[in-house]
């Protein structure tokens, strides 16, 4: 297979302080790959040393085949990012910002497509200081994609947008990965990651916890799918009776894995045969949230994540 | 830093399907980056200049705040201010000669003057006024009172030069002294008064300039500083904290083809101010200035220094506000003190050795020497100094200025 980015024992330190702590992984061509954590836990570092942006303490890495520090020049050609917290110069129209990253990268760019593209074609005219936030964040994506690049680094792209611009956002990322461009995204909104990416890496504390497709570490860390029956004093006694699913109960709730078919037949011929009906039943699965919580800490309002 | 001694062991990605929606590479597009790439400087040159024109407080305090100043100096300059009596400083080298006291009390008695007595032993008076801040003095040579009386009496004689020192500086002054000499000389009826009343001022000129032709060089000095310096500590130091460094360190942009496009703009907006200050001051003022091409290195080296020490500045300071305060620490009294407003020769004279550590002082100076005195020597001194001055700080800001972070 292929690898866009490889990554061999990558530290980086600052003074005594080691924000990235050893840590290996590679991405695949044409995957959509993320990486999960809370805030300070090395991502931006990581991916600013992945950028060239700044130097690696320790530890072997390539992009694109290139040394990102040594060889910046030739991996800002080919490679197009959005770094976080996007901001460009106050007086300049999203339209000027495209054809002056065109000039800079030498390209011929249909600037008003690529805007429209990012679904920003209306503001094409307005200097950057009137865009809303999601604005300016769109313009963020339409320059790193003005050099037509093979992998594109999106650090945070849907921070601050509003639910619908970050769906526009997912479907342009989609589409991206559809070209066949590989995408290297940071976020720390764990829908967005379950969503999109193809593997998931989640860092905390400069370490990677753990790396794989959501799926993965869904099925690894999480409990499985399970019916969850909400029962009534009457209904718990008749369940209590039906063997293995005594401890399953906590409180008025009664799981059953899905797995165990033989327990969940009895139960619901139990129920049959009581005559007795149930408030309400669901079936439940655990999320990449879950796993996340489980791995590393507790969740902020919102889906986003604080160590 | 592991480096890997192989960078082509790994094969590229493979190629892409281009996309419609925007560019394909341009062809034959270098695949080195050479250092300083004309299309990128000028690329950055546009959308620069294009940002700033958009912003008019920024384009009032380059381009229009020098002009209200000239009009604001020229006014209260050229207002007519009530004649009082002027200090004039007398060395008589002609002793106790009859007609010489007689044209001595004649210049008393004309009331626009109090006459002080230097000794012959002061020394030069041109000194003695440097070092007494004083700018009105005669000289009467030895055998003046003689010649005069030759001359008055039908006999033929020597022409003999009183030398008058006046305030270039300051016209009124100077207009009042030459006219109480003009009637003391009236006295001697037949003396050819063209031989007497000669004018050795600072320089040797042609014309007797105003203060105006003075402000116009102090204001340009002004534009020098003001732009190219706010205009560079601001932008180090809020790129630097709105990470814009980083996003086009990201591009195939150099630092040395920013930092050339930030030098091209602010030699265009010294340009444009000095050439709206001339207009200026000759529109509204009838103020004389000699535009040499000796002008054009100052023009040149003056906004490259100031650039350099803004960037230096912006990217020494770790916040924006810290390089805010320390611009302006720097900017307002090199401002004042060199010469901008009021010309360093009118300060006291205590006072002046402090403007000459400021390099603004040799630009202002230097202009001033083309402009007004038409002193190539000088302005070249001063030039030589500026652009040191300039290299250093140049140099220091390249070293200083980082793109990237280690």
């Amino acid at each position: 297979m292929d690898a866009v980015i490889s990554v061999d024992g990558l530290v980086k330190e600052y003074g005594k302080l080691r924000a990235v702590d050893g840590i290996s992984f590679s991405v695949p061509t044409g995957k959509v790959y993320s990486f999960l954590g809370p805030n300070g836990a090395g991502k931006t570092t990581t991916v600013e040393i992945l950028e060239g942006l700044r130097r690696a303490t320790h530890g072997t890495l390539r992009v694109l085949g290139l040394d990102p520090w040594r060889d910046a020049g030739e991996v800002h050609r080919r490679v197009g990012v959005m770094p976080q917290g996007f901001r460009f110069f106050d007086k300049v129209t999203p339209l000027e910002a495209v054809q002056y990253y065109g000039r800079l990268f030498d390209v011929q760019v249909d600037a008003p497509a690529l805007l429209k593209r990012v679904l920003l074609e209306e503001k094409a005219n307005d200097t950057f200081d009137k865009l809303s936030g999601g604005q300016k964040q769109k313009l963020g994506i339409a320059l790193a994609l003005v050099n037509d690049p093979e992998l594109v680094f999106l650090d945070e792209p849907t921070t601050g947008l509003d639910p619908q611009a970050r769906r526009a956002v997912w479907e342009l990322l989609r589409e991206l990965r559809k070209e066949g461009r590989t995408i290297f995204l940071t976020t720390h909104y764990l829908e967005e990651a379950e969503n999109l990416a193809d593997q998931v890496a989640i860092i905390h504390h400069g370490k990677i916890v753990t790396e794989g497709s959501p799926a993965e570490l869904i099925a690894k860390y999480g409990r499985g799918p399970r019916i969850v029956l909400e029962a009534t004093p009457e209904l718990l006694k008749v369940l209590q009776r039906v063997p293995g699913l005594s401890s399953e109960v906590k409180g008025n709730q009664v799981e059953v894995p899905l797995h165990q078919k033989q327990v969940l037949i009895d139960a619901l011929q139990a129920i049959a045969a009581s005559g007795l009906v149930w408030p309400d039943i669901s079936t439940q699965r655990d999320t990449l949230e879950e796993v996340f919580i489980t791995l590393v800490g507790e969740m902020e309002e919102g889906g986003e994540v604080r160590a | 830093m592991t480096r890997p001694s192989d960078p082509s062991s790994d094969p590229l990605a493979p190629s892409l399907p281009s996309s419609p929606a925007h560019g394909s590479r341009a062809k034959g597009a270098a695949r080195r980056r050479g250092f300083l790439r004309p299309s990128h400087v000028w690329a950055d040159f546009v959308l620069y200049t294009r940002a700033y024109m958009r912003n008019p407080e920024a384009l009032f305090f380059s381009l229009l705040f020098p002009v209200i100043l000239v009009l604001l100096f020229g006014a209260i300059f050229s207002g007519s201010s009530a004649p009082s009596a002027v200090p004039l400083y007398v060395q008589n080298l002609d002793g106790q000669n009859a007609t010489t006291l007689a044209f001595y009390h004649y210049v008393e008695e004309t009331g626009l003057v109090t006459i002080h007595n230097v000794s012959a032993s002061a020394g030069p008076l041109g000194t003695y006024l440097s070092q007494h801040s004083e700018s009105n003095g005669i000289v009467i040579p030895a055998g003046f009172g003689e010649q005069v009386w030759n001359l008055t009496h039908g006999g033929r004689g020597v022409p003999v030069a009183l030398q008058v020192y006046d305030n270039p500086f300051d016209s009124t002054s100077a207009a009042i002294v030459s006219g109480a000499v003009q009637l003391a000389l009236q006295n001697f009826k037949g003396a050819p008064v063209a031989y007497l009343a000669k004018a050795v001022p600072v320089g040797s000129l042609s014309f007797t300039p105003k203060t105006i032709d003075f402000e116009i060089p102090g204001l340009i000095g002004f534009a020098i500083l003001m732009t190219p310096m706010f205009s560079m500590v601001n932008v180090t130091s809020e790129y630097k904290k709105e990470k814009l460094f980083k996003a086009l360190s990201l591009t195939p942009l150099t630092k040395g083809e920013w930092l050339l496009s930030k030098i091209l703009f602010n030699w265009l907006l010294t340009f444009l101010a000095a050439a709206i200050l001339f207009a200026t001051g000759i529109l509204a003022y009838g103020a004389h200035v000699i535009v040499g091409p000796l002008l054009i290195p100052f023009l040149l080296v003056g906004p490259l220094l100031f650039v350099s020490l803004g960037m230096l500045i912006g990217t020494v300071s770790k916040r924006a506000e810290t390089a805010g305060i320390i611009g302006n620490l720097v900017t307002f009294p090199m401002m004042f003190l060199s010469g901008s407003f009021i010309p360093v020769s009118v300060m006291p004279g205590w006072l002046q050795p402090y403007a000459k550590v400021w390099p603004l002082y040799y630009v202002i100076d230097g202009i001033e020497s083309v402009s007004v005195f038409s002193d190539v020597t000088h302005a070249l001194i001063d030039l030589g100094i500026v652009s040191v001055m300039a290299a250093v700080a140049f140099v220091a800001a390249v070293l200083v200025f980082r793109w990237r972070e280690e």
